[in-house]
């Protein structure tokens, strides 16, 4: 008697295992913003090693966020080496238990946005052909198999960024090359605005600042329908639509729109996890049922058969109680809903910036407002800023700032 | 009798506990053009790093350049090198294949031979800073030599790449090209290139 119990406690031990939540970075975030996730995710190699990987991602935004910026590219660029040249792990476990026992690698727009991101933090240090790789390393993930139909990249930002590092080398002919690409994308808003004024070689070599503004709440996944066998991708809430930009008190005009990411998220076809995820949840009710009523029935034989019966029969209900066909929820929830796009010229030197950002009516959110931020134009090359409506990326003012040690005067996590 | 049974398997799980845990983790050197070993992934490897290099260096002693610019200037060409350009979709490559060039030619050329003008930023400052410390006399001067080196040739690495994928695989040929540029006229002087491909399977299931 005692093995059978000793085994079921190993067995729910593992299936409680497997349903452990990964980190809450959204309950974080507003306990207590980027300071608490960077150190509730300062000794990330703690959390469970399938999760790591969201968990570096999440250090390395925080950081951003909070203007280390070389210690965010450092991090970035480790998660990078794991969604770009790891195996992950833990599939054959998904296959019976919970699908989170899988290492977490990230959807394609989320193995985009950890290349963009890594881009734009070398562009921004100066490692121009690094970032270079990067924005390419974007457009692969976010394309499918060409061959067979599959979505082909259209996610803009990659390909904005690609052409300002084309041109820090002089390349007029490559930029005009992605600028065909782009152009030949289906102008769908739902993607990007379709009156985007910087889709032209003049454009693009006329402007020497570029303003990243990421708005909202990127998509989130719950397991829905049959056993929770449905990854549902969700619509971020966010009131913000758009941003004027303020440069030395002058308005720039409006920020476009040249990335949705929850339009990227719904778009990337299915998974081939999601046809296993259905088979188990046939499976175990299969199980439930077939184990249930084999102990009915043996029940009602009684006897030395009944008695095999009902063991044959407990032993497929408890297998199929344990199976999880529930889809993993895990994503990356610190990525934005929107990127949008500010470009302009601005004379060498240091200016004043200011955003306001408006509800789709035009109503100002005035809370949102983000002014004293300094833009460092150079004498030749791009000023480059990723900003966020909210909470608000911290701009570095030195070179010190953005190489400081984000935990330097910090308690350790306990 | 019993309780020593239960201490052995106590010793045992702690055993396997601690060579499948952190506690036993340790890192093994590799040969370095050991493909097999470490992450699988379609992107430049090691092993690559010595095939490439080993491949300029063999492609400039063939071709004779130190010889033939000796022939008409009875001096070894000075090179400096320029930025790389990475059309690869995988960062932090250029600058470990132009040190290891860098650092190979300096081994298998004799100063006689090559010459090159370090030409970093840092290094550059800190010339500077030095020269003119000798020049107001607070450093002594040994050489009175006051002017740097002008390059006859810049060496530019240029990396690019054709990326595939079908979600299954990932499979990327890298064209590995290194450049000797005449500084005074830009006639391409060199251009050595080597390609590798490089496929890596992804787990179906994964997504």
């Amino acid at each position: 008697m005692r093995a059978p119990v000793a085994l079921s406690l190993v067995l729910l031990l593992a299936l409680a295992a497997g349903c452990q939540s990964v980190y809450d970075a959204k309950a974080a975030m507003q306990k207590g913003g980027y300071t608490q996730v960077m150190m509730d995710t300062q000794d990330y190699q703690a959390y469970p090693e399938r999760d790591q990987t969201l968990i570096l991602n999440y250090r390395a935004h925080a950081k951003m966020g909070l203007g280390y910026l070389d210690s965010a590219r450092a991090d970035y660029f480790r998660a990078w080496n794991m969604m770009n040249h790891g195996d992950g792990g833990g599939v054959a476990a998904a296959n019976w238990f919970s699908e989170r026992q899988k290492w977490w690698m990230g959807d394609p727009y989320e193995r985009a946005f950890n290349s963009w991101y890594l881009g734009c933090l070398y562009f921004q240090a100066g490692k121009f052909e690094d970032g270079m790789a990067c924005f390419r390393n974007a457009i692969f993930v976010d394309t499918g198999d060409l061959k067979q139909g599959e979505f082909a990249a259209d996610w803009l930002p990659a390909f904005i960024m690609r052409m300002r590092c084309f041109l820090t080398r002089g390349d007029t002919g490559s930029v005009q090359m992605l600028l065909d690409e782009v152009n030949k994308l289906e102008k769908d808003k739902a993607n990007f605005d379709p009156k985007l004024p910087w889709l032209t070689l003049e454009a693009q070599k006329d402007a020497n600042v570029v303003l990243m503004v990421e708005l909202g709440q990127g998509p989130y996944f719950t397991a829905e329908g049959h056993h929770g066998s449905v990854r549902a991708i969700n619509q971020g809430e966010y009131k913000e639509a758009w941003a004027e930009v303020f440069v030395d008190g002058k308005s720039l005009g409006s920020t476009y729109k040249i990335g949705d990411t929850f339009y990227q998220a719904i778009t990337r076809g299915g998974r081939v996890m999601d046809d296993i995820l259905k088979g188990k949840a046939i499976a175990k009710t299969t199980m439930i049922a077939t184990g249930a009523t084999a102990m009915a029935v043996g029940h009602a034989v009684g006897g030395k058969g009944g008695a095999v019966a009902m063991g044959v029969g407990a032993v497929i209900l408890l297998g199929g109680l344990l199976m999880n066909a529930e889809a993993d929820t895990r994503g990356n929830v610190l990525l934005p809903g929107e990127t949008h796009l500010m470009m302009a010229k601005a004379a060498p030197g240091q200016h004043d910036l200011e955003l306001r950002y408006y509800d789709a009516s035009g109503r100002e959110l005035r809370d949102m407002r983000q002014t004293g931020l300094k833009l460092d134009v150079p004498e030749t090359g791009d000023a480059m800023l990723l900003l966020r409506s909210r909470p608000h990326y911290s701009v570095p003012d030195s070179a010190a700032a953005k190489a400081a040690d984000p935990y330097a005067g910090l308690a350790k996590k306990p | 009798m019993k309780i020593r049974f239960l201490l052995c398997l106590l010793v045992l799980f702690s055993f396997s506990a601690l060579t499948t845990t952190g506690c036993g983790r340790q890192s093994t050197r590799v040969d370095i053009k050991d493909d097999e070993e470490g992450p699988e992934s379609s992107g430049p490897y090691s092993a690559d790093l010595v095939e490439v290099t080993d491949m300029m260096v063999e492609k400039l002693k063939k071709q004779k350049i130190s010889e033939n610019f000796q022939s008409r200037y009875k001096e070894p060409p000075i090179i400096a090198i320029i930025r790389p350009q990475n059309d690869t979709r995988f960062p932090e490559v250029t600058q470990i294949f132009q040190e290891d060039l860098l650092t190979a030619m300096m081994e298998k050329f004799t100063r006689e031979q090559f010459r090159f003008s370090q030409r970093d930023s840092d290094v550059q400052t800190a010339v500077a800073s030095e020269k003119e410390a000798k020049e107001a006399g607070e450093r002594t001067d040994r050489t009175g030599r006051k002017t740097k080196l002008g390059a006859d040739y810049f060496m530019k690495a240029k990396f690019s790449t054709l990326s595939m994928t079908d979600g299954k695989l990932e499979d990327d040929t890298i064209l590995y090209t290194f450049e000797l540029i005449d500084t005074e006229t830009d006639e391409l002087i060199f251009k050595g290139g080597h390609k590798i491909r490089r496929v890596s399977s992804k787990s179906a299931v994964y997504r």
